[in-house]
């Protein structure tokens, strides 16, 4: 029997917003990334967003965005592609805000737009010339945005250092499974919601998480990790 | 079930790695811009998919284009360059008037130059009739003389860049040739019963009856190939006899063929067209 998790983020101390927060049905009361977001509007606020309200607009954006970007981050590697996308989300998002469904949970749908967008951006020919000349190492600034809260300066200078490697090690992946253990370890999403996002069946979703999981194992031991 | 059932030891290390990824901030400016533009509704798509399509298209447009202009380059040159080769013009420079010419077993008066000429193409078989030769002009190409009695298959006149060699059958009879200015480039064969002439740019004449074949050359060089394969080159003021039975027989030329043969140029010199096509 497969069981959604709620997996905590130990060595950031980034406290876990209240599944209670998050007034739908059904919520699973995840910790998507761990990142503290405002609350997200309940059905009240997602109706201000179809209507494209300024306030709910406002509340939506700041319970969504923030996490938005590190998933996209976590996805590309590369600030400025992480920002093209995280703009070409939120465009997506006002033009299509009429077809929010305010009984729903919307981070299915965002998690959606957002992979999706990654995917025509890993199709597009600005991906290729990112990829040919930017990587991890060509962005220093990175690692200022990853906020502090270890209790030394020097253990969040190895946390650092160990996350650019774990960082490297993905992006090592193919974009496929790339994807796949990053909404399932990073972002917390169960196989049974990758699977109907990324097209793929149930077990064809564990499948992949579990290849990804041994070649990034295979990666890690590489980087001396 | 757990999870962790399923995972080997490396596996969920890896796993653990990811799961302690922190959250990535936005840089601050941006996400300024971005929020400003999104509760005014002024924000602007990035759109990699019409990027990628535009690419696509970008490349099939210039797929297209250089398919376009290759083909447009390509007619141009056609039209400059390769411009059909001309039919056959013959036009009867002279003619026995009381004569007359068999063409392909059709008769025609040897007076009706213009139905004569008419009648005239490159394979014709031609009969001469009468006590005067046939002169004819294919163009800029060549002139032919056909002496009475003569029967000569007529040779099509050479192409612009193909075709480049042309063959005339003498069957019995004589002819002699002057090739024009048109010629230059091209080769005309004159097929004897017993050899092959080739000729270049040049005057000549061929001779061929039930005893012997003789090619008489006033200027440039006819090369000769016999039926037993031999080769040789007549040369200018020469006359050469190929018996049929017998070795063949070089000597100097006839000054009565060689005058025959200087008239004949003279004249198909005045009569080729200067820019004939």
């Amino acid at each position: 029997m497969h069981r959604h998790y709620r997996h905590q983020h130990g060595g950031s101390g980034a406290a876990s917003p209240p599944a209670s927060a998050f007034h739908f049905p059904g919520s699973r009361g995840r910790n998507p990334n761990g990142l503290p977001s405002a609350a997200a509007p309940g059905r009240a606020g997602l109706e201000g967003v179809r209507e494209r309200d300024p306030q709910a607009l406002e509340a939506f954006f700041e319970a969504h965005f923030d996490r938005i970007y590190s998933l996209a981050f976590r996805l590309l590697s590369n600030v400025d592609s992480a920002e093209d996308v995280t703009q070409e989300v939120f465009f997506k998002v006002h033009r299509a805000a009429h077809q929010l469904d305010p009984d729903r949970d919307p981070r299915p749908w965002l998690n959606a737009i957002t992979y999706n967008t990654c995917r025509e951006f890993w199709r597009s020919g600005a991906h290729k010339m990112t990829r040919r000349t930017v990587s991890l190492q060509d962005k220093p600034e990175m690692g200022s945005r990853i906020p502090a809260g270890g209790a030394s300066p020097e253990s969040d200078l190895l946390a650092s250092e160990r996350e650019r490697q774990v960082q490297q090690a993905v992006m090592k992946l193919p974009e496929a499974l790339r994807a796949a253990v990053l909404l399932h370890d990073y972002e917390g999403l169960g196989h049974e919601e990758i699977a109907s996002m990324t097209g793929v069946s149930h077990a064809a979703a564990r499948k992949r998480y579990s290849r990804a999981l041994t070649e990034l194992a295979k990666h890690l031991k590489d980087l001396g990790s | 079930m757990a999870e962790n059932e399923f995972l080997s030891r490396d596996q969920q290390r890896a796993r653990d790695a990811v799961r302690v990824l922190r959250p990535v901030s936005p840089d601050p400016r941006f996400r300024a811009r971005i929020k400003d533009a999104f509760l005014g509704g002024t924000l602007a798509g990035v759109a990699f998919g019409a990027l990628e399509r535009s690419g696509i298209r970008a490349r099939l447009a210039r797929g297209w284009g250089f398919s376009v202009l290759a083909v447009a380059g390509t007619a141009i040159l056609f039209m400059l360059f390769a411009r059909p080769s001309p039919k056959d013009a013959w036009v009867v420079l002279a003619s026995d008037p009381q004569g007359t010419v068999v063409v392909d077993g059709r008769e025609f008066l040897a007076r009706d130059l213009a139905e004569l000429a008419s009648s005239l193409r490159g394979g014709s078989v031609v009969d001469v009739r009468g006590s005067a030769p046939l002169e004819i002009l294919c163009s800029d190409m060549f002139a032919l003389q056909i002496e009475p009695g003569s029967r000569l298959t007529l040779p099509a006149r050479t192409g612009r860049w193909f075709g480049k060699r042309v063959a005339a059958s003498l069957h019995h009879g004589v002819v002699r040739v002057s090739t024009g200015p048109g010629f230059r480039g091209s080769r005309l064969r004159v097929r004897a019963p017993n050899a092959l002439f080739d000729a270049r740019s040049t005057t000549f004449a061929v001779l061929s009856n039930d005893e012997k074949t003789c090619v008489s050359v006033v200027d440039g060089e006819v090369e000769v190939l016999h039926t037993d394969g031999n080769r040789s080159v007549v040369g200018a003021g020469t006359r050469r006899t190929l018996p049929l039975d017998g070795d063949p027989i070089e000597e100097p030329l006839p000054s009565q063929e060689e005058s025959e043969l200087r008239l004949l140029r003279e004249r198909a010199a005045g009569a080729f067209p200067t820019n004939a096509i």
